[in-house]
């Protein structure tokens, strides 16, 4: 018998750092050049499958990059798995910018969280501001996992989220605290906050 | 003879992949077989007594002719990580299985003849029940030939008609339809979705049928249904007066004594109709109940007697008078001594259909029927103008007698409780020629599956005052209004409902009669004629709930002090209700047809997409009882059907803050659909009071989540102007100018500084106290023009001069200054005396022992605010004048 396992992941990242298009590549493995902003928060799923035995499900909420719901951010980063800390390379303020998402997971997230720095656009490799020293020295002083991706190209985009689903606990089976779709029918009632991630035991969870 | 199989997929809440897709089952008659195909029925917060899950019918595919299932691999993708050298391999199937299941019959035009698919992930119990399909249909085919869905499989027709909730002809839960869908649905927040699937069923079930009637609006016509209700204690009398006030609305010949029953037609003949306007025309049909027809001993053993019924039956139509011919019995249902009866006109005799009867004791051992209930069902049907059947309206009537004594109050609500529970009517399916009856399922519905409901009885309520200062309120001369609103408070029924122990959600018109009960004769009476030893009461009752379908208007509400032969006085209400006129079939296709559109919705692979204009809404400036509202359109951008609702941020927290309304919190859209969502700021004394202090900015994120789809964002702003009402007076004391000009707490006066009493307040004294010439007999007496208020308010609120338009005469601005004191004074937080005060000040009788009642810590600003308005009341306002007219704003 196969295991299934759902985690939550959560995207966060400045505007136009190209969160939803990292997402809809790995997703539908499409790219539109021009996407609107982002006003909410998407939710996806996508399922990997690590080997025969185990497939590891994505719930996917993919965030507004937008100053002004930065207040909403903590709804949808609470009780996630994982997050993707997304930042555009040829912006260097927009890794400044991660450095405060990645600060402010690190105090109010779950404690156990799986943190992923990515730097996005390097199909614009002329334009670079962020080099790859510089982002994975910071990544490895604050234990994040990192990688950088072309969300136009494709290119290290299902590499990311192997690595997160590899790094991930997988040792509790099925319904995982951080999934929150019933999938079971007849599953009725919502979501329980009482049930926190408890993985705080789980050390090994973050350290890369 | 139904035979039944249940194989491998028993259990199948693992067997399909989606929520509403649940279970398989096989039932069989003789050579006939069909499948049938339930779904989960989402339990709703409101009502759902039985916690447990429970499965509706959501297909019922008859195995003949065509009949086909066949499976096939389903096309979801998934990232397939195995081979490293693949990095994005999209197309790896997991083991899902798509279900095709063809019809093999049409039934008619407009039946759903499309073929049904399902998702499926168990592949052993799949195989089982295909494979026992394929034997079903092989039996089928050999057995019979060529099967019609009317001729082999008949019984299984009434099951095709009531397949889905949408096109049943059992109205929903009355409850349900008057409780918010927003808060029957999962609990969700911002992040989390909740049960998305349960509750895109949920609003998909409302939308359906209201949907359907928006379509049919075009042809439908409306009947209103004018319907008049009675309840009567009778004590176990015989009826020895003329009825008339009681059941025909007329209350002339109150008080005559009328012996004996035969010559009632003779008197009260030619005299009929005379309560014209809103009553023009009699009830198309009139309901009594009677409580304690029967009080001998016997009754509660053998009690099918007929005489008393048809002793009352006559005295109702006698006291019909001449109007008595119109009318016909239509049905009646007895329990010991409770009896409901139904009059309806002849002419609209035939719009009656589906009539039932039930029948719940509640009394000794909980069945005897001392106690109890009897109930009336039936469907409304007028003719569309068309000709063609019409949607019927469900009325039910329940004529109840609960427990009886003061302190029994907690028996008559589990009373209520436990029959309305218990009462049932047993209605078969829909009948039609080619259907034997005898084979048709029975469909057992409760009395809230209906429209309409109508309670009515002797409900033995009490007045939780005691007895003295009951009769003292009832015999105080020149004020019995503002009395029985005094006694209205202590009603236990209207506690009861206030607060949610017995009869939720019914609705009462305002007892503006005299209680019906206690009466006496003789020495023991009050008099007002109530019995001495009994605390009167409002025992005898007529409450009604309805769905917003078919809304009703209360006309009356009456007890009959004329009719004196029990100890107990009958008590009347008249209705009408609006019934919608629409007809059967046309109904019943624009269901299917948009069960169809969204049967399917949430397993479609397109993303749900709606667009918001505008995005983002700001107010701009909003103040104290100034009402703003904004409009939000969503509309569906994507390819399918969605369904939306608004979110907390948190699961336990409210959608929005108290300060803004949303007015639609779900609904569903089709495709390329939208709905104009309104957003209302209006601020009152509450909220004002809140933030006066220093909360200029109101701004909300508002969450609206798709079902299966995105949560949106809807930022949410406005500018809030403070105002000097809604605050204390010490407060306005320490404000160094308007408060308007106020910004932050730096602003304030320190409490040494503070003035002695509020400017604003002292605007409105000086200027009332300036106002010569005016009568001021009509300060504080009349109600003062609300826009002459604002103005002044806004004066206050901002510093600027009293300036009117020239329309408001100086008589209307001054009425208005006296209306802003009083409202002002109200709005305060803290009262100008303090409540704790009250006993002390309503026992002063003289100046003298006024000046001894003190205030406890004594605020400089109340103490001059409460001497301004004292000289302002003397000076301006003739005492007498004043005392007796004067009115506190609403």
């Amino acid at each position: 018998m196969s295991k299934q396992f759902q985690f939550k992941l959560v995207l966060l990242g400045e505007s136009a750092v190209g969160k939803s298009s990292l997402v809809l590549r790995f997703v539908r493995d499409q790219f539109d050049d021009y996407r609107e902003s982002t006003i909410g928060a998407a939710f996806l799923t996508q399922t990997v499958t690590l080997d025969d035995s185990t497939t590891v499900k994505f719930e996917i909420w993919d965030t507004a990059g937008q100053e002004r719901y930065k207040s909403l951010a903590p709804m949808y980063y609470r009780n996630a798995n994982c997050a993707v800390v997304v930042y555009d390379i040829t912006q260097s303020t927009s890794l400044d910018k991660a450095r405060s998402w990645v600060r402010e997971l690190q105090r109010q997230a779950d404690p156990s969280i799986v943190i992923a720095l990515c730097g996005n656009k390097t199909d614009l490799n002329a334009r670079r501001q962020v080099s790859q020293e510089e982002a994975k020295k910071y990544a490895d002083e604050e234990g994040l996992m990192w990688g950088e991706t072309s969300a136009k190209s494709g290119e290290g985009v299902s590499d990311i989220f192997t690595a997160i689903a590899k790094k991930l606990p997988l040792s509790t089976p099925q319904s995982r605290p951080g999934a929150s779709r019933a999938s079971a029918p007849g599953t009725q009632g919502g979501v329980d906050l009482n049930r926190r991630l408890g993985a705080t035991e789980q050390s090994d969870a973050c350290n890369c | 003879m139904a035979m039944r199989i249940r194989p491998a997929s028993k259990d199948g809440e693992s067997f399909c992949h989606m929520d509403p897709l649940g279970h398989f089952r096989f039932e069989s008659s003789w050579s006939s077989i069909s499948l049938f195909l339930f779904k989960f029925k989402p339990t709703n917060g409101a009502g759902g007594a039985n916690p447990s899950v429970e499965l509706v019918i959501d297909h019922v595919i008859p195995i003949i002719g065509e009949f086909s299932i066949s499976v096939a691999l389903s096309k979801r993708n998934t990232v397939d990580l195995r081979n490293p050298s693949s990095p994005l391999t999209m197309n790896q199937p997991r083991t899902e299985l798509r279900v095709t299941i063809n019809h093999g019959h049409h039934l008619s035009p407009d039946q759903n003849t499309e073929h049904i698919t399902l998702l499926a992930n168990d592949l052993q119990r799949l195989r089982s029940v295909l494979e026992e399909c394929k034997r079903l249909n092989q039996i089928s085919n050999e057995n019979v030939g060529p099967a019609t869905v009317s001729g082999t499989h008949a019984w299984v027709l009434p099951y095709l008609s009531t397949a889905s909730p949408a096109f049943s002809a059992v109205p929903f839960d009355v409850r349900l339809s008057n409780s918010p869908l927003h808060t029957r649905l999962s609990p969700a927040s911002a992040g989390f979705p909740g049960d998305d699937l349960a509750d895109i069923q949920l609003i998909r079930e409302e939308w359906i049928p209201r949907a359907a009637k928006v379509i049919c609006d075009k042809t439908k016509t409306r009947r209103d249904l004018k319907i008049r209700i009675g309840t009567f204690n009778v004590n176990g009398n015989l009826p020895t007066q003329d009825l008339g006030a009681w059941v025909g609305g007329s209350d002339h010949d109150a008080d005559k004594m009328l012996p004996p029953l035969k010559k009632l037609s003779e008197i009260t003949l030619g005299e009929s109709d005379d309560k014209g306007d809103e009553l023009s025309g009699s009830p198309d049909i009139l309901v009594v109940g009677f409580q304690e027809l029967d009080l001998s001993t016997g009754a509660l053993l053998y009690s099918t007697e007929a005489f008393r019924e048809n002793a009352w039956t006559s005295a109702v139509f006698a006291g019909l008078g001449e109007r008595h011919e119109l009318y016909d019995k239509l049905v009646s249902k007895q329990l010991v001594g409770m009896l409901i009866m139904a009059f309806v006109k002849k002419n609209v005799k035939e719009c009656f259909e589906d009539v039932k009867t039930t029948a719940v004791g509640a009394g000794i051992l909980g069945v005897m029927g001392n106690k109890g209930a009897t109930g009336i069902r039936l469907s409304f049907r007028p003719k569309h103008p068309s000709g063609a059947p019409s949607l019927p309206t469900v009325l039910t009537f329940v004529n109840s007698h609960l427990a009886a004594f003061e302190d029994m109050v907690d028996r008559r609500n589990t009373d209520f409780h436990d029959l309305s529970s218990r009462m049932q009517f047993v209605r078969r399916t829909d009948q039609t020629p080619e259907t034997p009856t005898r084979n048709l399922p029975q469909v057992v519905v409760s009395v809230f599956d209906t429209d309409v409901l109508f309670w009515m009885g002797d409900l033995n309520y009490r007045i939780d005052l005691p007895s003295q200062t009951i009769r003292t309120l009832l015999t105080w001369p020149g004020l019995e209004e503002v009395n029985l609103a005094e006694l209205r408070k202590y009603d236990q029924l209207r506690n009861a409902i206030r607060e949610r122990k017995a009869f939720e959600d019914f609705k009462e018109a305002d007892l503006t009669y005299l209680p019906t009960y206690r009466f006496a004769i003789g020495f023991s009476t009050d008099q007002l004629g109530y019995d001495v030893k009994r605390k009167p009461a409002w025992t005898d009752r007529i409450l009604h709930m309805h769905s917003k379908t078919a809304p009703v208007k209360q006309l009356s509400y009456h007890g009959h002090p004329s009719v004196t032969m029990s100890d107990h006085r009958p008590v009347s209400a008249d209705f009408v209700v609006s019934c919608d006129v629409i007809e059967l079939s046309e109904y019943e296709m624009t269901t299917r047809k948009l069960h169809r559109q969204v049967l399917y919705m949430e397993e479609e692979e397109a993303p749900p997409k709606i667009s918001l204009e505008p995005s983002s809404i700001d107010f701009g400036t909003v103040g104290y009882l100034r009402s703003v509202t904004r409009a939000l359109e969503v509309r569906n951008i994507g390819k399918i059907p969605c369904a939306f609702r608004f979110v907390p941020l948190e699961v336990e927290e409210l959608i929005c803050p108290p300060w803004l309304l949303i007015g639609t919190v779900t609904g569903l859209l089709l495709p390329d659909e939208s709905v104009t969502v309104s957003l209302t700021i209006d601020i009152n004394c509450e909220m004002a009071a809140e933030l006066n202090r220093f909360r200029p900015r109101l701004e909300v994120t508002l969450i609206l989540h798709v079902g299966l789809g995105k949560d949106h964002f809807v930022p949410v702003s406005a500018k809030y102007e403070p105002t000097c009402f809604a605050n204390t007076l010490s407060y306005l004391t320490r404000l160094s100018g308007p408060i308007r000009d106020v910004k932050s707490a730096d602003d304030l006066l320190s409490e040494d500084e503070a003035k002695n009493a509020p400017k604003e307040f002292m605007r409105l004294v000086n200027r009332l106290m300036s106002c010569d010439g005016v009568d001021a007999s009509a300060l504080f007496t009349t109600r003062g023009d609300l826009k002459v208020v604002e103005i002044i308010r806004e004066c206050l609120d901002t510093g600027k001069q009293f300036v009117f338009p020239k329309e408001y005469t100086n008589s209307v601005i001054s009425v208005g200054f006296g209306e802003a004191l009083l409202r002002l004074l109200d709005s305060l937080t803290e009262p100008l005396i303090p409540s704790s005060l009250n006993s002390a000040c309503e026992a002063v009788t003289s100046k003298d022992e006024g000046f001894e009642v003190s205030l406890p810590h004594p605020s400089r600003a109340s103490w001059r605010s409460l001497a301004y308005t004292l000289l302002l009341i003397r000076n301006c306002v003739a005492p007498d004048s004043f005392w007796t007219n004067f009115h506190m704003p609403p």
